[in-house]
């Protein structure tokens, strides 16, 4: 082991110089000059009102001066930093239409930092480790495959500990995120709204097509769940939402027998099971699940579609030997009754398909 | 002769002033107790540098409250502000289960200090209100309480965000210091 105090002194070398690039230059969030703070769930500087609200959100905060940080902690710091942050959680920003806070507001800040990183707005991913913030009352049993893989780590399967996990492996969330698991029931409705705010239904816009294959991914897994509240759906709402898909998803007219999407699904979550997500095969399960959403939601007619899609739930969860999905569609089933509100989101997972790859 | 007469004064109508540290890990909420113990209110705090010191007059207790920085680097100036310290309150992230290690060894560290050897202990479990957090049971084993010796001590389940907690520790605070002099 090397000395303690050399030790010491090259990780604050190291941590000096990371400031010193550009892109640590100044804060992630509010872009003021000289951050002071290292946000260790992301691996981001960030000035000194940014920490105060970083923490608010449970998020671990620590001083570039009068903190420790070890030898784990600086490499990943190095392998993180604000540039490959910002691909990350900033991958759907458009410029044109969002903006920056600035440090003075203190609302403003706080709203942003939820966005971007408790919400996963702008990160095109999944959010596979959902921040503590999330409620524990939409605590997701369901998701159990993906807990198994995270409890790998040898992590207890609370929303904190995710947070912990990823604090300590960075490069290991990355890949998770990549692979785009499906978790935290809140995102859902962030979708729906951010739709209908920000920019023509199906045009296409960057942050709608990149978060669309999360909607997807969970909708191949979950569609029991959609399919229910769909039903739901008041017939005014699914009418201006076909048209205004109608013209723009030409994939989504693929049908796949559902089947072969579960099973895929569960062959994904075993593989993700064994806890080493690879990238590699992040993509081409997104342009699966993606086909069996359009499947399911792709009838010219609000209402016979329905019934035709009420029925899929059964077939799927009949095709599912895996205990965990089991345990899924059958708490899936349980939930549906509960959740009206996400009665819209059965309808908007369409798209996904074509848009994003 | 005023002081005298103060003094007087508050020792007849039971007046006492107390000093405090608050102290634990960064992050763990002392800066948000503080001011929820002095304001009544959350406020929204940055990772302290230093300290900030209230008073919080409770139970004809004037307790002088130090919240001190908890930061890695800065914790060995804690000693700094030990003299004449009748109570510590120690603040302990209960939902941060990787750290209750290092916030046990911290603990136990503190009372090793001779300057300290007077001063009762009051634990706060704080962050009940997140996930996972552990309870008071939990933390007084992750912490190994029952090795305090020769001192008064209590432990508490709080929640700075949500008021919780804070003051029946206070109570607790204040009845060990007025029938233990100080």
């Amino acid at each position: 082991m090397p000395h303690p105090v050399k030790e010491e002194e090259r990780i604050e070398r190291i941590i000096r110089g990371l400031l010193k690039l550009p892109e640590n230059r100044r804060c992630m969030n509010c872009n003021s000059l000289g951050p002071q703070y290292i946000c260790t769930n992301f691996w981001i500087f960030v000035c000194t009102s940014c920490s105060g609200v970083h923490r608010e959100f449970t998020h671990r905060v620590k001083s570039v001066s009068v903190a420790k940080f070890n030898a784990e902690e600086v490499s990943a710091l190095q392998a993180g930093g604000n540039e490959r942050a910002r691909q990350i959680y900033f991958k759907a920003w458009d410029p044109q239409r969002h903006s920056f806070p600035d440090g003075s507001n203190l609302h403003r800040l706080r709203d942003f930092i939820k966005h971007v990183y408790v919400d996963r707005k702008f990160s095109c991913e999944r959010s596979v480790d959902k921040l503590p913030m999330v409620k524990v009352g939409a605590k997701e049993d369901y998701y159990e495959p993906h807990s198994i893989e995270r409890s790998s780590t040898g992590v207890r399967k609370d929303g904190r500990k995710y947070y912990v996990d990823e604090r300590r492996s960075p490069p290991y969330k990355q890949e998770n995120l990549r692979s785009g698991g499906t978790r935290s029931r809140p995102l859902q409705f962030e979708i729906v709204d951010d739709r209908f705010r920000d920019d023509g239904f199906g045009s296409g816009g960057r942050s709608e097509s990149c978060r669309l294959p999360n909607a997807g991914s969970r909708a191949g897994s979950r569609s029991p769940d959609s399919q229910k509240k769909r039903e739901m759906t008041s017939p005014p709402v699914v009418r201006s939402v076909r048209e205004i898909l109608g013209e723009n998803i030409p994939p989504l007219q693929v049908s796949e027998p559902p089947k072969e999407n579960v099973e895929r699904d569960a062959d994904d979550q075993k593989a993700a099971a064994s806890s080493s997500p690879g990238s590699v095969d992040g993509k081409p399960v997104e342009h699966k699940r993606g086909n069996s959403v359009s499947l399911i939601d792709f009838s010219t007619d609000p209402d016979p579609s329905d019934t035709a899609a009420a029925s899929q739930p059964e077939k799927m969860a009949s095709s599912i030997d895996d205990g965990n999905l089991a345990l899924v569609q059958s708490s899936t089933n349980e939930k549906a009754s509960d959740a009206p509100n996400a009665k819209f989101f059965g309808i908007y997972t369409i798209p996904i398909v074509s848009s994003c790859s | 002769m005023g002081i005298m007469f103060t003094r007087l004064f508050s020792s007849v109508f039971g007046n006492k002033e107390a000093r405090i540290l608050v102290l634990g890990l960064d992050n763990a909420g002392k800066t948000t107790i503080l001011y929820r113990l002095q304001m009544g209110e959350v406020v929204s705090t940055i990772p302290t540098i230093g300290f900030n010191v209230e008073t919080v007059q409770y139970n004809n207790i004037k307790f002088q409250v130090w919240d001190l920085g908890g930061q890695t680097s800065i914790r060995p100036y804690w000693r700094c502000y030990f003299p004449n310290t009748q109570a510590i309150i120690y603040v302990v992230d209960s939902s941060d289960t990787d750290r209750l290690v290092i916030a046990k060894e911290e603990f136990h560290a503190i009372l090793e200090e001779e300057e300290l050897k007077g001063a009762a202990v009051l634990i706060f479990a704080n962050k009940q209100d997140l996930p996972g957090a552990l309870d008071e049971a939990a933390v007084t084993e992750a912490l190994e309480l029952h090795k305090i010796k020769n001192r008064q001590w209590a432990i508490f389940k709080t929640s700075a965000i949500k008021g919780e907690g804070l003051f029946e520790g206070l109570d607790w605070l204040s009845n060990t210091l007025k029938s233990g002099g100080g």
